[in-house]
């Protein structure tokens, strides 16, 4: 069983190594004595936290001097003379525990890892840093609490768990990337943080699989950011992958397999109901009655329950781990597969992944950190979200009747009015996408002249993908048909390179300790797509032929191709100073100079500096006697930052073609092009000022530790379209840097952890509020329309004082109960008894644009988490709230109709239907009075999520010992399980689109819950 | 200690990834596949593709008949619609409780100056474009001819507003209204030039010729109520020999707007959508599927019948007084629905298909031409300029005739007229037989000062301010040196 360097798990530190290399000798010589005796108590000693067995524990008999170590598979086997002894398990780095053996003769022990606050190394950018002399402000997250969610991107298994960090899946689509905001809103353009995978700076991360991440930090503050410039204003999301460790051999297989589904489904009118309903409609507005005999309908068919499936997830991962002196190896392969819970929108990705690091010398190392990924997904109708999306389409859909008819035709939906058959939607679309992507860098760290250290990294980003869209040719309904197949290819490559070269000093004299890093970087974006499209493509409707999903296949004539490409590069020098004086006084200061080709020549560079102070009370002297309080920081920082997500063509005219005109007897389409839009040459990055003052303690022995943090962020120059004139008579709205966004709260992130003998848990709470605040707009703008709903216009409003993309619009008073009623209360036009009757806000006797007011936010005043980890011998158990309080959400599915007859939610069964008989609800219409924008639309975004529940158990017997399985886990858990919210549509969790069409629920692809089943084995 | 081993290749790595990096100028932005104005404004392809933009804007919209309909029908004796998200749009103008942000009045207050920029950008960057000088010349034309028709509709809808004649501009610049003479003024010169300019004919259908810029001179002086003028510029248009009045020998009148006739000798002007759905100038004319009444089993291809429903004033049908009128064909009174039902049309509920169903129709669109300017109009433009000039005369009843026979109803006598008055009404009567479903009554009303009055009969809390539409109020906050129309205030 004893061998060199075969089967250890990795354990990071050095002196932990060489320690665990003289335990293992100690324990050769400790068995030799131990086979004179009677009993034998045997075990596994493993980490409480990440469950990984320890090497080398110490391990007593209490009040002796005889004891044994762990061997690398943190097994051990102890020979006691008598089983009332006490053993002593003591190890470096974890806190001593003594169990009595009472009678037992297997005994697995989990040790506490000891926390020393401010021990912890954090990845910050362009370095590391120990906690304790961070001056900025930065959430970390371990692996362990991440991998075990379901979900193919990392964002979304950061639910609920950090301060200051509030991730949003904008739709439960597979292959969908959340949206993340990172202490408010800071822009009215994309505000969206920028990820750092290994040093390599990236705006979409959709290629990582969550278990090959060691570590994940979220830089918030200007002092963290600040080392980013112009791309650091949205707070920025460092990542690392996992790397082998020297001596630490170990392969890993990790999987799971779970099933999905939709528990809240929207409550929609079953068939009878909604002919009734229906019905009712027509004759409200004059009409005769849509259905003949409402009597005979009865349930109808369900076409939400025909659209959701419970469907799976599964993942797997194979990975290896290890190394020498001269070389470390981390080698993992991923498979991930989610089928959607909507027909057709399934998604699968293949990952590689190789973090190999040579060392050629003591001072010089290189290294790769390489991703390769292939995925592959569906989407189930062109027009995704929203609308044009099939959610909706189910939605509206016709109970009345069913998908096909007696022939096996796809039944005509516009009999009554209709306007999709979604069963045909799903069956004539073919919308297939593939992509393949190489993400990573090599880089070279050069030690010299004892201080210093360069570094230089090449860092790619390249990623070649297809998307193939058919459409044959069918008949359904007027309004749902294509005159003739029809088939779009585009191959789209994407290629960003980055070089950095870092140059790093770092010394201690004395009582002072200074670190100093200036760097080059140089990034370059080029992107470039080509495609087509042909008509008349052969092949069957409901199955193509794939062999002929070429653009060969299709005719020439009518054929349209495009191809289109971009370039644009950065250049930048940055630098920072790290000073501290006794581990006492900190003192950093960043500054980043920022060169953008996305600029006019004259905005072209930017400057980009932060400072930032701490003081770690409790390293004074006059804290020596406080007990009780381990650690204290008072730090705080100021900087200034910059967002260049803007559009980039702002600052340069460009030329809008196909205006095109119809000329000529053969009525031919002759091109037309102009210039529809003033450009500004004065375009530039849009600037954060950001301040923050933060506290961190820790009590009790590092039981308790806790950060609070009140942040201050205020951007200005933030890119808006002004207006001018229409009668100027470009179409489009010049851009200007003109408006200004604060957004300020606080931030709070407690912990307890405590251990018995064989019984540990740990709690933790984060939470944040955030005050979010338009404070100019600038450019004589007094608001921004936005949040487009098709029967109610514009539903949000961005005024100064009020929240980016506030709802904007009447108040619904009561409803008109009779005509008497409507003779004497301000009316909005021809109202009728039944309709509803709006608020007269300003009190004038009329209802006009001036009764319209600000109806909610859709940016949450508040949010938090809870994390919750106990473990009980070989049980453990974790349980995640995630929550969101404050927010509006504008339910715009139910507001969006009269452009046929569609399908009603139940609720209209309360509808006013004669004198007394509704106060709240109004008489059945589809369009006019009662679709306006008005509050009953608005529901509050309230909610509190039961986001992860799992149960484990470890398996440790001597079997697996013998199969050289160092651990062994198994799982049962379940995400999103329970939902508590006000909201009666499929998820509170409504993100997506711009940040002026915010918090909008058109038809949002349903989040699912999940349970899974998984396995997790060490060798 | 090996540092200074190490030292040398570490500078020599560092500056090889130096000297790589900067061996090209990362700052240099690279557009490749836009357009920028270094690249365009170039050749005789761009002149056109500049006056293409400039007429896709005048007139291709697919909603057109739609919007106009709502200015110049709805508010009239002649037509409503019914139902439909639009109803929200349509109702308050049809009810005169219309608020200064409808989005309608919006949107084509910055439809026509934008085509006007478009225009105008034709007239600032053609002149410099190398190409044949004939056509330069001829382009130029056609540009100012666009630019004075958006005028022509602008000064319709809105009175005399600011006259942009360049595209050069600033975000500062908040230009003020022109002045009503100083409006008209450029309005009928620029006519009058660019009639002299453009040509009797253009090989592209479709294109501003001539015969185009004189009739919206005519219908500027007749709106204007310049009568002598009017009645002379229909004349020289008469004198043309363009133009002649569909008249078939079997067959109905009515037939004129049926896509086949697209190319009639009557149009002079007409906004030209292409056949078979083509996905280009606004996809097509949505007309249709807003007149189709609810479960219409189409003729062809079925068609999407929406919500909305334009209908035709029952009070408005009385006018037709001879049964054998052929135009009586342009309307549904009865109609086979989807179940096989005949369904008879009632009270305000007939339709007008004035533009037939087209076997090439799809979707929501078919491929009629809508005429915006017909020769029937410039006949009775002149008849009845010349009625409020001299009071009847045998030159207006003839012309009226043409019409009256064409039609196939009994023709008129100058002694059936005792005096203008009488003849007048007469010729209001006889356009809105003839141009119901074209977008003129409101002008016409207006022009014969019945507009106000007879929407006040209709129970419509009609002012008389309400002859002019609203400056959007989104545009007065936009430019505060803009005046709105007075009673709007």
């Amino acid at each position: 069983m004893k061998s060199d360097n075969q089967n250890g798990p990795s354990v990071s530190i050095a002196l932990i190594v060489s320690i665990a290399v003289a335990g293992f000798i100690f324990e050769g010589l400790m068995q030799k004595v131990a086979a004179q005796n009677q009993s034998k108590v045997s075990g596994v000693v493993t980490d409480r936290q990440n469950k990984e067995p320890l090497p080398g524990v110490n391990i007593r008999l209490k009040g002796t001097e005889k004891g044994t170590t762990t061997n690398e598979n943190g097994a051990y086997q102890l020979t006691v003379e008598s089983l009332q002894d006490t053993l002593v398990f003591s190890f470096v780095g974890y806190e001593t525990t003594t169990i009595p053996i009472n009678g037992q003769l297997n005994i697995d022990v989990r040790l506490e890892p000891q926390t020393i606050s401010g021990e912890d190394i954090v990845v910050i950018g362009y370095g590391t840093q120990r906690k304790s002399d961070l001056t900025g402000s930065v959430s970390s997250i371990k692996p362990e609490q991440i991998t075990d969610i379901p979900t193919q991107s990392l964002q979304d298994a950061l639910q609920g768990k950090m301060a200051g960090v509030q991730v949003t899946s904008q739709s439960g689509r597979p292959g969908s990337q959340p949206v993340v905001r990172i202490r408010g809103v800071g822009t009215l353009n994309n505000a969206s943080p920028l990820y750092v995978v290994d040093g390599m700076l990236l705006d979409d991360i959709s290629f990582l699989d969550t278990r090959d991440v060691a570590s994940v930090e979220v830089l918030k503050d200007a002092s963290a950011t600040a080392i980013y410039g112009s791309r650091g204003a949205n707070g920025v999301v460092v990542i690392t992958t996992k790397k082998g460790s020297a001596n630490q051999s170990q392969v890993t297989i990790r999987s799971y397999y779970g099933t999905q589904r939709v528990h809240n489904k929207i409550d929609m009118a079953n068939a009878q109901e909604f002919v009734t309903l229906a019905n009712e409609a027509a004759e409200n507005r004059g009409a005769t009655p849509v259905f003949d005999n409402p009597d005979q309908y009865g349930e109808g068919f369900d076409w939400q329950n025909w659209l959701l499936r419970d469907s799976p997830i599964q993942s797997h991962q194979v990975a290896a781990s290890g190394g020498t002196e001269k070389m470390t190896y981390n080698v993992s392969a991923n498979f991930l597969q989610q089928n959607g819970v909507v027909r057709k929108s399934d998604f699968q990705r293949t990952t590689l992944r190789v973090n190999n690091e040579y060392f050629v010398s003591d001072h010089v190392n290189f290294g790769h950190n390489i991703n390769f990924a292939y995925e592959d997904y569906q989407l189930e109708s062109q027009g995704g979200d929203g609308v044009t999306g099939l959610i909706m389409f189910t939605l509206q859909a016709d109970p009345t009747l069913q998908p096909r008819n007696e022939d096996g035709e796809f039944t005509d939906v516009s009999v009554n009015g209709g306007r999709i058959n979604p069963a045909a939607a799903v069956a004539y679309n073919h919308n297939d996408n593939y992509e393949f992507r190489t993400t990573g860098n090599v880089y070279v760290n050069i030690d010299f002249l004892e201080n210093f250290n360069f570094r230089s990294s090449f860092g790619l980003n390249w990623s070649r993908n297809k998307t193939r869209v058919f459409q044959p040719e069918y008949f359904v309904t007027p309004i749902q048909n294509t005159q003739q197949s029809s088939l779009t290819v585009t191959n789209g490559g994407a290629t960003n390179w980055l070089n950095e070269n870092t140059l790093n000093f770092q010394t201690d004299i004395g009582d002072h300790s200074v670190d100093l890093l200036g760097g080059i970087t140089f990034q370059e974006f080029i992107s470039e797509n080509l495609g087509g499209t042909r008509l008349n493509v052969p092949g069957s409707p409901a199955n193509p032929l794939k062999d002929l999903l070429y653009l060969n296949s299709g005719e020439t004539e009518g054929q349209t191709n495009f191809n289109g490409s971009t370039t644009w590069g950065m250049l930048s020098q940055l630098f920072r100073a790290n000073y501290s004086y006794r581990d006492r006084y900190l003192l950093t200061a960043t500054f980043r100079r920022d060169g953008s080709s996305r600029f006019a020549r004259r905005n072209r560079w930017g400057n980009f500096p932060s400072v930032a102070l701490g003081w770690v009370i409790s390293n004074e002297s006059f804290m020596e006697n406080i007990s009780g309080i381990n650690y204290l920081k008072l730090r705080t920082s100021w900087g200034k930052i910059g967002n260049d997500k803007i559009d980039t063509d702002a600052a340069t005219p460009t030329v809008t073609s196909n205006l095109n005109y119809v000329l000529g007897p053969n009525q031919d389409i002759h091109s037309g092009a102009t210039i529809t839009e003033l450009a500004n040459p004065n375009v530039k990055w849009e600037e954060t000022e950001q301040f923050d003052v933060g506290l961190e303690i820790g009590l009790l022995d590092d039981r308790f530790n806790a950060e609070v943090d009140w942040y201050r962020r205020k951007t200005d120059d933030i890119l808006v379209r002004v207006p001018i004139p229409n009668l100027v008579g470009v179409t489009t709205e010049p851009v200007v840097n003109a408006a200004s966004v604060l957004n300020s709260g606080f931030e709070f992130s407690l912990n307890w952890q405590d251990s018995g003998t064989d019984f540990n848990y740990e709690i933790g709470l984060n939470a944040t509020s955030v005050d979010n605040e338009v404070r100019s707009l600038g450019g004589g703008r007094e608001e921004i329309l936005g949040g487009g709903v098709r029967n109610l216009g514009s539903t949000t409003r961005t005024v100064v004082g009020q929240e980016i993309g506030a709802f904007y619009g009447w108040k619904q008073e009561g409803i008109f109960q009779n005509q008497d009623e409507i003779d004497n209360s301000p009316i909005r036009g021809n109202e009728e008894p039944g309709d509803i009757k709006i608020a007269d806000i300003n009190g004038d006797g009329e209802i006009t644009d001036g009764d319209q007011t600000f109806l909610g936010s859709p940016i949450p005043d508040f949010y938090f988490g809870i994390n919750l980890f106990a473990a009980y011998r070989n049980f453990d158990f974790s349980m995640d709230l995630d929550s969101q309080i404050g927010n509006q959400i504008l339910y715009a599915s139910t507001a969006e109709r009269g452009f046929g007859l569609f399908n009603f939610e139940r609720f209209y069964l309360d509808r006013w239907t004669g004198e007394g008989t509704s106060d709240s609800e109004p008489r059945v219409t589809e369009s006019g009075h009662n679709f306006e924008v008005l509050d009953r639309f608005l529901y509050d975004g309230d909610f509190v999520r039961l986001r992860n529940l799992q149960f484990g158990y470890t398996i440790s017997t001597d079997l697996l010992s013998r199969l050289s399985i160092s651990r062994f886990r198994v799982y049962v858990g379940a995400t999103n399980p329970l939902t508590f919210t006000r909201y009666p549509g499929y998820t509170p969790q409504i993100g997506g689109g711009s940040v002026i069409a915010n918090g909008i629920d058109n038809g949002t692809y349903p989040v699912a819950s999940s349970y899974t089943i998984g396995v997790e084995l060490d060798f | 200690m090996k540092t200074i081993k190490i030292e040398t290749p570490a500078i020599i790595i560092a500056m090889i990834l130096l000297s790589l990096s900067a061996c090209k100028d990362p700052l240099q932005e690279e557009t490749f596949s836009t357009l920028g104005p270094t690249n365009f404004y170039n050749s005789a392809e761009d002149a056109e593709a500049l006056l293409n933009s400039a007429y896709t804007q005048s007139q291709g919209w697919r909603d057109l008949a739609r919007d106009y309909l709502t200015f110049g029908e709805f508010t009239t004796d002649i037509a409503i619609e019914r139902q439909g998200a639009i109803n929200a749009n349509t109702q308050p103008i049809e009810d005169f409780n219309f608020q200064t942000s409808h989005p309608w009045l919006d949107f084509w207050w910055e439809r026509y100056y934008s085509a006007i920029y478009r225009a105008n950008t034709v007239l600032d960057k053609v002149p410099d474009i190398d190409m044949n000088p004939d056509r330069k010349e001829q382009i130029l034309a056609e540009a100012r001819f666009l630019r004075a028709f958006n005028y022509f509709y602008l000064y319709d809808l809105w009175g005399a507003t600011p006259l942009i004649t360049s595209s050069e501009t600033s975000i500062e610049d908040r230009p003020t209204r022109a002045s009503d003479e100083e409006f008209v003024a450029f309005v009928e010169n620029e006519l009058r030039e660019v009639s002299e300019i453009l040509p009797a004919n253009q090989d592209q259908y479709g294109r501003a010729t001539s015969g185009a810029a004189l009739a919206f001179l005519t219908k500027f002086y007749l709106n204007n109520k310049k009568w002598q003028e009017a009645a002379s510029v229909a004349q020289e248009i008469i004198n043309s020999n363009e133009y002649s009045i569909y008249d078939p020998e079997s067959g109905s009148r009515n037939d004129l707007f049926a896509p086949d006739n697209q190319y009639n000798d009557e149009f002079i002007y007409v906004i030209h959508y292409a056949d078979g759905g083509a996905v280009q100038n606004g996809d097509g004319n949505t007309y249709l599927s807003h007149a189709a009444p609810p479960g219409y089993a189409w003729t062809y291809t079925p068609m999407i019948n929406f919500a909305a429903q334009f209908k035709i004033r029952s009070e408005f049908l009385e006018l037709f007084n001879d049964p054998n009128d052929e135009r009586l064909d342009a309307f549904v009174f009865e109609y086979e629905n989807l179940s096989g039902d005949i369904v008879q049309l009632g009270e305000d509920d007939v339709r007008s298909f004035k533009y037939p169903e087209d076997p090439n129709g799809t979707s929501s669109v078919t491929s009629s031409d809508m005429p915006l300017l017909r020769y029937a109009d410039i006949l009775l433009s002149r008849a009845e300029a010349l009625n409020e000039l001299n009071g009847p005369s045998q030159e207006s009843i003839d012309l009226i005739n043409v019409i009256r026979e064409a039609a196939g109803v009994d023709p008129i006598e100058l002694g059936d007229f005792t005096g203008t008055q009488e003849l007048r009404d007469f010729i209001l009567d006889e356009r809105g037989r003839e141009f119901h479903t074209e977008f003129l009554r409101r002008q016409d009303l207006i022009r014969h000062g019945k507009f106000i009055e007879m929407a006040q009969d209709r129970g419509k809390p009609a002012q008389d301010y309400h002859v002019l539409f609203p400056i959007p109020q989104a545009e007065i906050d936009r430019n505060p040196e803009l005046e709105q129309n007075p009673g709007y205030n």
